[in-house]
């Protein structure tokens, strides 16, 4: 923004700051699908957004940064010790891609794969974490991406049958 | 039965009830079943770490081998990511609980410490691992050889405690089975219990509201219909009049009111007895309803009472009224007697003429009156002007019912007298007189006798007046008795009194009242045809005949009953009608007949008097015939009794007047042959 509007602030004023405020504004609210720059560390298919060539969404570590990433502190449903994660929320994730459907099948690096129902990541802020103490988790850190449930905030969640729905070590979803 | 239902309502609630309990017991227990089902998922699932440790540790053993020999395109990057895939397994796994029930805990912590000490052994060689670097594959080879049996004997033990965990399921899940079975079959029966409960309570209320349902409705029948007929009655008619009326306001329509009476009715009753009456009212209600169609309601208002509410057109009911006269005008034959009626019929339309109820019933009725007055047998449909000319009739008729029981009514009796022809001195002496009576109208002046006469005899008043009129000249009779003239008393009777048989009963009776010796009355009647049992008739005047009661034929010559009729009857005397007499001087004809009627009564024994005697030629005509008594304005107008009595008085005074003068002649007489 400063470097743009060097040399020319009345026509910084008038137009580039309406401009890039009407630019953030669009893309809060509905982050266009773009492909990743770096290398994709998850792909999504099934029924997602009819713009995304050839069905496949990819996901790379800038995709995931550019969304709304929030630090999150917690245990997970298999540790005592809580752990400083970082992520996005899996419902953003969902509309990057405009999920339509009602379940998603997670598949896991060594193909280990399970189902889950989409209204968990609505009904609670379930995380994407790819992040731990601000370095990308690595694949001998259940990286590079897990999902996390909030069950410090929900003790509902404390709950066998959730455990069945955490996965690491994510390569590919797909929305059916 | 209400006791039976009683019992088995107890039972089906005692049953009811256990199955209930039997479901709380067993839907607790599927609770448990489903609560281990849910576990049974992370039995089944959730401990596959071992599973996973194993098959991770051949693929990277694969993938190691492939890549140092060239083999299927591996690159050192997939080796390093399943490198670090069997690392984060071999990490992960010790801090869950996953070892299996069948293994020594301690001897598998071993393992897990043993493999990630390896592992970090073996890390730097799988960093700098080059293809066809046989050394250091056989060194990873030979630091992880150790782990083969260990790990597939984890891998084993998991699987048999999972064959072990999936029966139990199994069992589990039979059990439930059989939960959800005993819970089906329990609520089908508990639901077929309840439901033929409420079958059978929906059955019993059912019956029970159509029993009261009956009820009702006979309630209601019996007020709203007549018992005898079992037609409708008149609240009926007012219901349904309602009805007719709505509807015929809304649909822009008229209909008729049809009020009809039976003729002569009354007659029936009192000459054959009200059974028989009673049997003819069913019959005539029977007749009516035959003819009308079940949409027209015909009722019964009482007595001898009808009405018919009907839609149809003018022409329709014409036709309809007409069948109606000639249906109740054929005769009846109920218990044996043939019985002759006949029927008037008054109509008023809605809502042209009349637009109430209450205008409807008394327009009606107006015209009904119309029609009796019409001649009886006809209908008459009501029009604005009737109502005037027939108030007044009705008006009369009132008051004429209430001078019966009124002196200041204005009813009279008055007297003609009638009077002997004396051969001997040509003079006349009255020896009896004829009972007429008179009305005079408190407001209206004197009524004449023709009308009232027809409006008592159209209204079935005229046994009262005629009982009245027997019964007052009754009386005075006995008072002349007592004053000392000896004289004859006549009564007309009306042809209706002839169809009460208890007439000679009421006759005696006011003879015994009032003292009047039963061989100084006569009784004048009449030839009708308005005597429906003549048999009967003649039984009763033979009755009165046999007591003393003389029977004279009134108005002889004008009816048209035949000698056989006659000679049927105990007549006592005949009066010739006033018709002929009043001609006798100028018409030859009526002298031929007068000569023949008194031939007539001669032959059969009776006496004769002559009605509407004012001349003297007439008197001396009817003396050459030796025609016994006269009555006329010669000898006397109709008067009241005291005139009458005053007319007797002096007559009396003149008798002794006479008697004298010819004692005094004879005293002469002999005084001359005396002399001589």
């Amino acid at each position: 923004m400063h470097h743009i509007g060097l040399g020319s602030g009345v026509l910084m004023k008038l137009v580039v700051v309406p401009l890039i405020w009407l630019l953030s504004v669009i893309t809060a609210h509905a982050q266009p699908y773009e492909e990743p720059k770096e290398r994709t560390i998850i792909t999504i298919t099934g029924k997602i957004s009819s713009d995304i060539p050839d069905g496949i969404a990819r996901i790379g570590y800038d995709t995931l940064e550019k969304m709304d990433v929030k630090d999150l502190k917690t245990r997970t449903f298999y540790s005592k010790n809580k752990y400083n994660f970082s992520g996005v929320l899996m419902r953003d994730l969902l509309d990057y891609v405009g999920a339509k459907g009602d379940m998603l099948e997670v598949t896991a690096l060594d193909d280990y794969r399970i189902t889950v129902p989409i209204s968990d990541y609505y009904d609670y802020d379930v995380w994407l974490v790819f992040k731990l103490d601000g370095k990308r988790l690595s694949i001998r850190n259940r990286g590079p991406a897990r999902i996390i449930y909030p069950i410090e905030q929900k003790p509902e969640l404390n709950d066998k049958k959730i455990a069945g729905r955490y996965i690491w070590q994510i390569k590919g979803m797909k929305i059916k | 039965m209400k006791k039976q239902i009683k019992w088995l309502a107890l039972i089906y609630l005692a049953a009811v009830g256990s199955l209930l309990f039997l479901e709380v017991i067993h839907f607790k227990k599927m609770r448990n079943v489903s609560h281990q089902i849910g576990e049974s998922y992370e039995l089944i699932s959730g401990r596959d770490e071992g599973l996973r440790l194993e098959v991770e540790y051949r693929r990277f053993q694969y993938k190691v081998i492939s890549y140092v020999r060239g083999q299927d395109d591996i690159s050192h990057a997939d080796v390093l990511t399943w490198f670090d895939i069997f690392w984060s397994r071999a990490y992960s796994i010790a801090s869950e609980s996953s070892i299996p029930d069948g293994m020594d805990k301690q001897e598998a912590r071993q393992l897990f410490t043993d493999m990630r000490i390896a592992l970090k052994e073996v890390d730097p060689l799988v960093q700098n691992l080059k293809r066809g670097d046989e050394e250091s594959l056989a060194a990873i080879h030979k630091a992880l050889e150790a782990f083969d049996a260990r790990v597939t004997q984890l891998a084993v033990a998991i699987a048999q405690t999972r064959v072990d965990e999936a029966a139990s399921l199994q069992e589990k899940l039979e059990l439930a089975l059989q939960g959800i079975d005993t819970l089906l079959i329990s609520s089908t029966g508990g639901g077929i219990l309840v439901l033929s409960m409420l079958g059978i309570e929906a059955f019993r209320a059912r019956h029970a509201e159509r029993k009261i349902k009956i009820r009702e409705a006979r309630v209601r029948f019996l007020a709203e219909h007549d018992s005898l007929t079992r037609l409708g009655n008149r609240a009926y008619l007012n219901i349904k009049m309602k009805e007719f009326m709505k509807e015929a306001k809304a649909n822009d329509e008229c209909f008729h009111l049809l009020l009809l009476d039976l003729d002569k009715f009354k007659d029936v009753n009192d000459t054959f007895g009200h059974p028989t009456g009673d049997q003819l009212l069913k019959n005539a209600a029977r007749r009516l309803s035959g003819i009308f169609r079940s949409e027209d309601i015909v009722v019964r208002l009482g007595g001898d009472e009808f009405a018919i509410l009907i839609k149809a057109d003018m022409a329709n009911i014409e036709k309809a009224v007409s069948r109606v006269i000639s249906a109740l005008s054929s005769s009846f034959v109920i218990n044996g007697h043939e019985i002759h009626i006949s029927t008037s019929i008054g109509i008023s339309t809605y809502p042209d003429l009349s637009d109430t109820a209450e205008d409807l019933m008394r327009d009606a009725d107006l015209a009904l009156y119309a029609a009796k007055n019409a001649g009886r047998n006809t209908w008459a449909l009501y029009k604005h002007s009737m109502s005037v000319e027939i108030k007044h009739r009705m008006g009369l008729e009132m008051d004429l019912r209430n001078a019966l029981n009124n002196e200041a009514g204005g009813l009279e009796v008055y007297y003609q007298p009638q009077v002997l022809f004396n051969d001997k001195n040509e003079s006349l002496s009255v020896i009896g007189v004829e009972a007429l009576v008179r009305w005079f109208h408190p407001e209206h002046g004197t009524i004449p006798t023709v009308e009232f006469i027809d409006i008592a005899e159209s209204t079935g008043i005229i046994d009262d007046l005629s009982a009245w009129v027997t019964c007052q000249a009754c009386e005075d009779a006995v008072l002349w008795h007592k004053a000392g003239f000896d004289i004859n008393l006549s009564v007309n009777l009306s042809p209706h009194q002839l169809n009460n048989r208890y007439l000679p009963d009421e006759i005696f009776q006011v003879l015994r009242k009032t003292g009047m010796p039963a061989n100084k009355l006569t009784l004048e009647i009449t030839e009708s045809a308005a005597v429906h049992n003549t048999k009967a008739a003649v039984e009763m005047l033979e009755t009165l005949n046999q007591q003393g009661v003389s029977l004279a034929m009134d108005d002889f010559g004008t009816g048209y009953s035949n000698l056989g009729y006659l000679k049927s009857l105990p007549l006592d005397c005949l009066k010739i009608d006033r018709s002929f007499v009043t001609h006798l001087e100028s018409n030859e004809e009526d002298r031929k007949l007068v000569r023949g009627i008194i031939n007539l009564a001669r032959g059969m024994g009776m006496k004769v008097v002559a009605e509407g005697v004012e001349t003297e030629y007439q008197v001396e005509f009817l003396r050459g015939l030796h025609c016994d008594v006269g009555q006329g304005y010669l000898f006397g107008r109709p008067m009241n009794k005291l005139q009458l009595i005053a007319m007797l008085e002096r007559e009396r005074a003149q008798q002794n007047l006479e008697k004298a003068v010819t004692n005094s002649d004879t005293d002469k007489a002999q005084k001359t042959n005396a002399s001589s």
